[in-house]
């Protein structure tokens, strides 16, 4: 059995990142800038995405000699669909909680 | 690594090779893929801060591994563990089939003239019998162990769990409240003359077993348990 917990913010952060282009395999530094999250923080997530099949990684040569391969990431398809639906959860739960502030 | 450059770089190099020495050895390409990621990174500032999150995310992943209560901490002390659990329960089943009081050894003729005929000696019989019984357990639970440790497969029954949890708890209830009932409360207490040997019984016999079968158990979850990124 699963857990199902709330999504974290830096979770949801690093999927919508992932998701943008799902087909373009990104480096840790450039999600990084792109998230605002630090190492200790994106490595942790992108190694439990990877755990649950959720993320492909890759090793890409350098194209810079002198530098070492870079380790790069997309989503897998399950990971793609597990993404559209944790985030379309995610706003339906923040338009709910909108309309609740608004009422009250 | 070796370290070159400001004295800032150099500082986040051994940042980096903490953060790789406290990473698991299961996340060794995750490793490298911090240590590569930090080659490409040009200004002294970022890299720090880079090699110190490294860090951060290293010790996560340590606490986490601990926390979660895989093998992949250290199979020989849990093997060490299961060994203490339950080998003095086994023992000990042994000796209540076989030993010089052992139940094997019981005959119509013995029950009758030790147990039957003497008042009050019944409950010692049931006692026996239920150690045999119970005890079956030391060796049952030294095969689950043994199963985890060396095949990688948790118990799947969950019956067996639980009876592996509370049987020894059961003989070490049974144990007091026999004693209890032929001797009252100062037969279970710390100044009784055998009060060494009960005790050391049930912490042996009854709560080292049930707390060593709730660990296994509990890996043994660990191990089937998927865990979610939040």
């Amino acid at each position: 059995m699963t857990r199902q917990r709330k999504l974290s913010s830096q979770t949801a952060a690093l999927l919508t990142a992932l998701l943008e282009q799902p087909k373009v395999w990104r480096h840790g530094y450039d999600l990084s800038l792109d998230t605002q999250l630090k190492s200790g923080t994106l490595y942790p997530l992108l190694m439990r995405l990877s755990d649950r099949g959720l993320l492909h990684s890759k090793w890409e040569p350098a194209e810079a000699p002198g530098r070492p391969p870079r380790h790069m990431y997309r989503l897998t398809s399950q990971g793609v669909a597990y993404a559209n639906e944790q985030l379309a959860a995610l706003a339906r739960q923040s338009r709910r909680g909108k309309t609740a502030g608004v009422r009250a | 690594m070796k370290q070159t450059g400001t004295l800032a770089r150099q500082f986040a190099v051994r940042l980096l090779n903490i953060a790789v020495r406290l990473l698991p050895r299961s996340r060794f390409e995750w490793a490298r893929a911090m240590l590569a990621e930090f080659h490409y990174l040009e200004n002294d500032h970022r890299a720090v801060l880079w090699a110190a999150g490294c860090c951060i995310a290293s010790i996560k992943e340590r606490a986490s591994a601990m926390l979660t209560g895989n093998l992949k901490i250290s199979r020989w002390v849990f093997c060490l563990e299961m060994i203490l659990c339950f080998v003095p329960l086994s023992v000990g089943w042994l000796d209540s089939l076989f030993g010089s009081s052992g139940i094997i050894r019981l005959n119509s003729e013995i029950i009758h003239r030790y147990f039957i005929d003497a008042s009050g000696s019944e409950i010692v019989l049931a006692m026996m019998i239920s150690a045999a019984i119970l005890g079956a357990l030391g060796p049952i639970g030294l095969v689950a162990a043994f199963r985890l440790i060396v095949l990688g497969r948790p118990l799947q029954s969950p019956w067996l769990g639980s009876v592996l949890v509370g049987g020894p708890l059961l003989y070490g209830v049974l144990t007091l409240v026999s004693r209890f009932a032929n001797g009252g409360s100062a037969a279970i207490g710390f100044n009784a003359v055998d009060a060494f040997d009960l005790w050391s019984g049930v912490l042996l016999l009854s709560l080292l077993p049930a707390l060593g079968a709730a660990h296994m158990l509990l890996i043994g979850f660990g191990r089937s348990a998927a865990a979610v990124p939040t």
